[in-house]
């Protein structure tokens, strides 16, 4: 067994050994290698329902598909990622939290809920200065002053940070990746650019 | 040969023999003998590259235990199509590993060449390519082998490659509420 395989509930309840997936004799040995079904995985398209339907397969495919290594080097095989939609900021489309639009059709739309607005309660206050390689900037209030915010809305991880007091008016900012685009972006870390108008 | 030459010296012309000529003799396991030119097989295969430097090609068939007359035609083959084809600027770089290696879209010859293959030669080939450590024909295969799931449900991809749901029904229920949104239009 890969040590990759997925836990599954004790719980449930199995009327025979856990079968590994048995493909047929021609292709076993090609399905069944650790090393050359991740290869042929990687290689599925990069669109949003691609890995979820093929992890329905069985449960040995969903240890792959799931895994943060072959994520990483799915996305380093892809290289583009594929553009899901876009955020805005205007408050008065869709509810003041749901401020993500998909651009693609089902079944690879993803729904505006799952990009909820990573700012708590105040999130009115806050407007997207930019959207690159899988991460958002944002700017906001935290207290008196202003901060920025740099958010992957896949993992939903968020990293804040809060503006010089001369820092002045912000009118563009960008969030940009500090690999060059040769490593995972989305891994690497990453610069914040604010500009703002003297005066 | 000369017979009074010494064991060691005889090795030696053969070498040299083997080293002027153009192309390798490779055997399949089942004995069946295939030219291959030596400067592709060399380009494009890092274990027969290996074999070629180290001076371990048989004149009379290199044997290719693991490789059926199927699969090693169709290496040869490729080795050879390969060879007359003017490869692209993509194709030269092959420093790039192929594990890290960003996605190339096959050649159209390429696609002919895989498109051809029936199930079970496109899945030996990609074993023979994987044993030849040919990074290029791995390529190709096994984006040929993810074409064949493109588009296609979990059940879909079970039935083509004959694979068992071990997934309870609450299991697979679980995963789908959990990604609903890429279900939708099932």
């Amino acid at each position: 067994m890969s040590e990759r395989e997925p836990e599954y509930g004790p719980e449930v309840p199995e009327p025979e050994p856990i079968p590994r997936c048995r493909p047929r004799p021609s292709s076993s040995s090609v399905l069944d290698s650790d090393d050359l079904l991740p290869v042929i995985l990687r290689r599925l398209p990069p669109r949003p329902s691609s890995l979820p339907h093929a992890s329905l397969v069985c449960r040995r495919w969903r240890g792959f598909l799931t895994s943060p290594h072959f994520l990483r080097k799915f996305r380093a095989f892809h290289r583009a990622a594929p553009v899901l939609g876009l955020f805005h900021n205007n408050t008065n489309l869709g509810g003041p939290d749901h401020r993500f639009v998909a651009a693609v059709d089902p079944p690879d739309r993803v729904p505006a809920s799952l990009f909820r607005m990573p700012c708590g309660q105040d999130h009115r206050n806050w407007r997207f200065l930019d959207c690159r390689h899988g991460r958002a900037l944002l700017l906001g209030p935290m207290g008196p002053r202003l901060e920025v915010l740099v958010w992957d809305p896949m993992t939903g991880t968020r990293r804040r940070a809060p503006l010089p007091p001369d820092a002045g008016n912000i009118h563009h900012g960008a969030v940009l990746c500090s690999c060059g685009h040769v490593d995972d972006c989305r891994s690497s870390q990453f610069q914040v650019v604010n500009s703002s108008k003297a005066g | 040969m000369e017979v009074d030459k010494g064991k060691g010296e005889a090795e030696e012309t053969r070498k040299v023999a083997e080293a002027d000529r153009d192309t390798v003799t490779l055997k399949s396991s089942d004995g069946k003998l295939f030219e291959v030119s030596k400067e592709a097989a060399a380009r494009l295969s890092t274990v027969l590259a290996g074999m070629i430097a180290g001076g371990s090609i048989d004149d009379n068939g290199t044997d290719l235990k693991q490789i059926g007359s199927e699969a090693l035609e169709n290496v040869v083959d490729y080795c050879n199509k390969h060879a007359n084809s003017i490869p692209s600027a993509a194709l030269i770089s092959s420093s790039i590993s192929f594990n890290t290696a960003p996605f190339k879209e096959p050649e159209e010859w390429e696609r002919k060449f895989v498109d051809r293959l029936s199930h079970d030669a496109l899945f030996d080939l990609v074993e023979a390519a994987n044993f030849l450590g040919m990074e290029r024909l791995l390529d190709v295969t096994c984006h040929k082998i993810s074409e064949m799931m493109k588009g296609k449900s979990p059940d879909q991809i079970r039935e083509v490659f004959n694979i068992k749901n071990d997934y309870t029904k609450e299991e697979l229920e679980e995963i789908r509420q959990e990604l609903a949104w890429a279900f939708y239009d099932d």
